[in-house]
């Protein structure tokens, strides 16, 4: 015999506590619940009374897929620095349906678990890949991302991922992600009121600088000072970046060997950035991971495994180049040449 | 089907204690709660569902046979037997590509080409508990200490009951055999009460303390194991130490608290193991089912301490290095049990000659340290990742540095330190003594939501994989 527990001596306030325990237990779950369908943040219930903000964009972005009809044949993957690609505008410029599932802070396990998690839904016909492939996507994070390891839709498609459980109703209902989405949402909608908020995501996946391109409409140029103010600490980012990660080089030829395997046309390219920020990173980390990115792409590209399209001094040359949220962020119109670019298409996208 | 999940915690588990309560008879309430255990089960992996039923059925056999037969050498024979089936089942899962591989890798230095072949098996999950929890029915049995199972209803649900069944604590029949005889009518309060503080306690012990510490420390900076510095590599040693003591203890605590509601009682599997004042005491309070069940079968039947020093160093050194192989099979696990059955050898030699340290709280950081130092093997990839950490650690090598970066929030330290604290100056739950005011029962409905937000990522238990 081992050392089992002794039985607790009974107490007049068990009763009490058992009841309070689990009556509160109901009443905490039952609210959040509520919360999460009132805002509707991962778009799951159809209920949202809110516009939800973005949070969790992994799982958002694989949820409005899934509600895509008819099923998108191209399809945009990056990072934050690839969201404002206009699925409407590939369309208009190709005449296929497209969709942005471009994510925040991608790395190319993100690209391999994208294309994964494409190719398993039903009547997928994919046929072309856009990627942008910034050098951060190719730094090393210490294994998945966490984003994409936190992600119920992608996680499992992630190299050496376990079997998707994919969108349980428990998890949509009172996981993190959801419950925090929805408390953001309505402390958003409270703080802000009517304002609009700083992201919004269309239903094809876009995302909209929301404010940034209101501001744009009514012909006020983003601030200039902020802009260039970002720059620094984008550079500084890359200062403790010393090479390439060997796992995530490996994943981004995963990612094309299993696309060309699949008969998926993959198109890549360096995401532009403000030409203040391109001349500010003459002889930075940033300049030779860039390099060294391009490098690799090209290298892809000789084995044919995707095609590597340079489009940095094209749009560096493009009138539009006041048109950044950031130093390293575009906004439409910028996207709109890009899209021009990769398409190679001679028309222009009338979509801005 | 994890603890930590939506699919356990709203639905398995308030059906299974329904179903447990409501149910007019004993004998449908044991049928019920062992298909229970046995969908439970299922829910990972059902092929390996008749596994159990096998090895449940030939130890229940076994078992009754030697209780009935009083020809010694006929039950030694059905005794061997039994073990040899039980083992064998291991070995075949869990230990033979380990030895075939050894084989082939010093064969090859030999230069001789033994090529056997790799089963590549999936590891059945509790494989490890379930056995030991079966071996130690029927060899209890055999030496006449404990009497076979009434039916073999009874005995599946001992080994299936899901609270234990793959991840322990190891329960022994004769832990339960007097509690089958009285399966209480009612939910008993008290027992509930004390079964959901265990519950949502060690539920927060993982989800809220391991699983940070994992996510924000463990995981990306053993990722660039061959890269850390001396700091860094200290840092993520101690998140480890730190993430197994709460992932284990925690799981522990939940199996315990779910036998209460069942109205059962588990044995103890933690009593705040990282308190200890030496290496022996350690193990008295580190996965004390295990410890107990090595000194009972393997420890003991060896001679334990009573012959000379050297044969106690020797039976100290098979026990660990079996308790080791027990864990996993690889030559990591080894190099810790051997590492462990060293300390404990050791501890044996300087407590004869009066040579410890004399003030508890230097002897509670020196054995902490010492276990810390054994983690390295635990959760190092290879052995040659273990050197280079220790290496490292020791300051024999030097690491690139320049990782801390990696450690993704700075919520993680605050979380390191709180754990830290938790491990060495709380005392283990069963401990405690818990709160049973009702306005307490709404701070741990709090502690259990709070728990619920994070299930949506799965997170299995470290220990299943043994």
């Amino acid at each position: 015999m081992t050392h089992p527990h002794a039985p607790p001596d009974p107490s007049p306030h068990d009763g009490g506590f058992l009841r309070v325990f689990f009556a509160a237990s109901a009443v905490l779950l039952g609210l959040l619940a509520l919360l999460v369908l009132l805002t509707d943040p991962l778009g799951r219930f159809g209920t949202g009374l809110i516009p939800p903000v973005v949070s969790s964009d992994r799982d958002q972005k694989a949820a409005l897929y899934r509600a895509r009809t008819p099923t998108p044949e191209i399809v945009v993957l990056g990072s934050s620095r690839s969201k404002t690609i206009a699925p409407a505008c590939l369309q208009q410029l190709t005449g296929r349906t497209a969709f942005n599932f471009a994510v925040n802070g991608a790395g190319s396990e993100d690209l391999v678990a994208i294309l994964g998690f494409l190719r398993a839904q039903p009547g997928s016909r994919i046929r072309t890949l856009y990627a942008g492939v910034d050098p951060e996507m190719l730094q090393s994070a210490g294994g998945v991302h966490r984003a994409l390891e936190g992600s119920r839709f992608l996680a499992g498609y992630a190299p050496g991922g376990a079997v998707p459980e994919g969108g349980t109703l428990g998890a949509d209902l009172f996981g993190w992600q959801a419950v925090s989405a929805a408390v953001q949402s309505i402390g958003s909608r409270l703080v802000s009121g009517d304002r609009l908020p700083e992201f919004s995501l269309d239903a094809d996946g876009l995302q909209h600088y929301s404010r940034a391109e209101a501001a744009l409409r009514q012909g006020t140029a983003p601030d200039q000072t902020q802009l260039l103010g970002s720059i620094p600490g984008i550079l500084a980012r890359y200062e403790s970046f010393p090479r390439l990660d060997s796992e995530r080089v490996a994943a981004l030829r995963l990612f094309a060997t299993e696309a060309h395997q699949a008969g998926i046309e993959v198109v890549t390219f360096i995401p532009p950035v403000h030409p203040a920020f391109e001349r500010a990173a003459a002889g930075t980390a940033w300049r030779s991971r860039t390099e060294e990115t391009v490098a690799l792409l090209s290298a892809l590209h000789q084995e044919r495994l995707l095609r590597y399209v340079e489009v940095r001094e094209l749009i560096a040359a493009s009138p539009d180049t006041t048109r950044y949220v950031d130093a390293i962020h575009f906004l439409a119109p910028v996207a709109a040449a890009l899209a021009q670019a990769l398409t190679g298409s001679p028309d222009r996208c009338a979509l801005q | 089907m994890l603890f930590n999940s939506y699919v356990f915690c709203l639905l398995f588990l308030p059906a299974v204690l329904a179903g447990w309560w409501l149910l007019p008879t004993t004998r449908a309430r044991l049928g019920f709660l062992t298909a229970a255990s046995y969908f439970f089960y299922g829910w990972w992996d059902w092929r390996f569902v008749p596994l159990m039923l096998a090895s449940t059925t030939a130890d229940f056999v076994a078992g009754s046979y030697i209780a009935r037969t009083s020809d010694p050498p006929r039950r030694r024979a059905c005794l061997i037997l039994l073990l040899c089936f039980n083992l064998g089942i291991l070995a075949v899962f869990k230990y033979y590509d380990f030895f075939a591989g050894s084989l082939n890798g010093i064969g090859s230095l030999f230069g001789a080409d033994m090529n056997l072949p790799l089963l590549r098996l999936v590891l059945p999950v509790g494989i490890s508990f379930y056995t030991f929890n079966s071996i130690s029915y029927t060899i209890d049995i055999y030496r006449g200490v404990l009497k076979p199972a009434r039916s073999i209803l009874e005995f599946s649900t001992f080994v299936a009951m899901f609270p234990h069944l793959v991840a322990g604590p190891i329960v022994r029949y004769a832990d339960l055999a007097p509690q089958f005889a009285r399966i209480p009518d009612r939910p008993d309060r008290a027992a509930w009460l004390v079964g959901c503080w265990f519950f949502v306690l060690g539920m927060a012990k993982k989800v809220l303390l391991a699983d940070l510490l994992a996510a924000h420390i463990v995981t990306p900076l053993w990722h660039q194991a061959g890269l850390l510095d001396a700091g860094e590599a200290w840092l993520a040693v101690l998140a480890y130490t730190l993430q197994i003591y709460f992932d284990f203890s925690g799981y522990s605590d939940m199996a315990i608290g779910l036998a209460f509601l069942l109205g059962f009682r588990f044995p103890q599997n933690f009593d705040a193991p990282y308190q200890s004042a030496n290496i022996s005491e350690f193990w008295r309070r580190w996965h004390m089912s295990l410890s107990f069940w090595l000194r009972d079968y393997l420890y003991i039947p060896l001679g334990g301490n009573q012959g000379s020093a050297g044969r106690t160093v020797g039976n100290l050194a098979l026990v660990m290095f079996l308790g080791g192989l027990w864990h996993g099979a690889a030559w990591t696990f080894v190099v810790w049990g051997l590492y462990h059955g060293a300390l404990l050898a050791g501890h044996s030699v300087l407590r004869r000659r009066g040579w410890v340290p004399r003030g508890r709280t230097l002897a509670v950081a020196c054995t902490f340290l010492a276990v810390m130092i054994g983690w390295v093997f635990f959760r190092a990839a290879t052995l040659s990742e273990a050197w280079q950490l220790l290496g490292v650690m020791s300051g024999w090598r030097s690491g690139q540095g320049g990782n801390l970066a990696l450690v993704t929030t700075p919520l993680a330290y605050p979380v390191l330190l709180l754990a830290l604290a938790i491990a060495w100056f709380i005392p283990d739950t069963w401990r405690l003594d818990l709160p049973r005011r009702p306005l307490w029962g709404v701070a741990l409905a709090m502690l259990f939501v709070l728990c619920m937000l994070r299930f949506a990522t799965p997170s299995p238990f470290l220990y299943f994989q043994f």
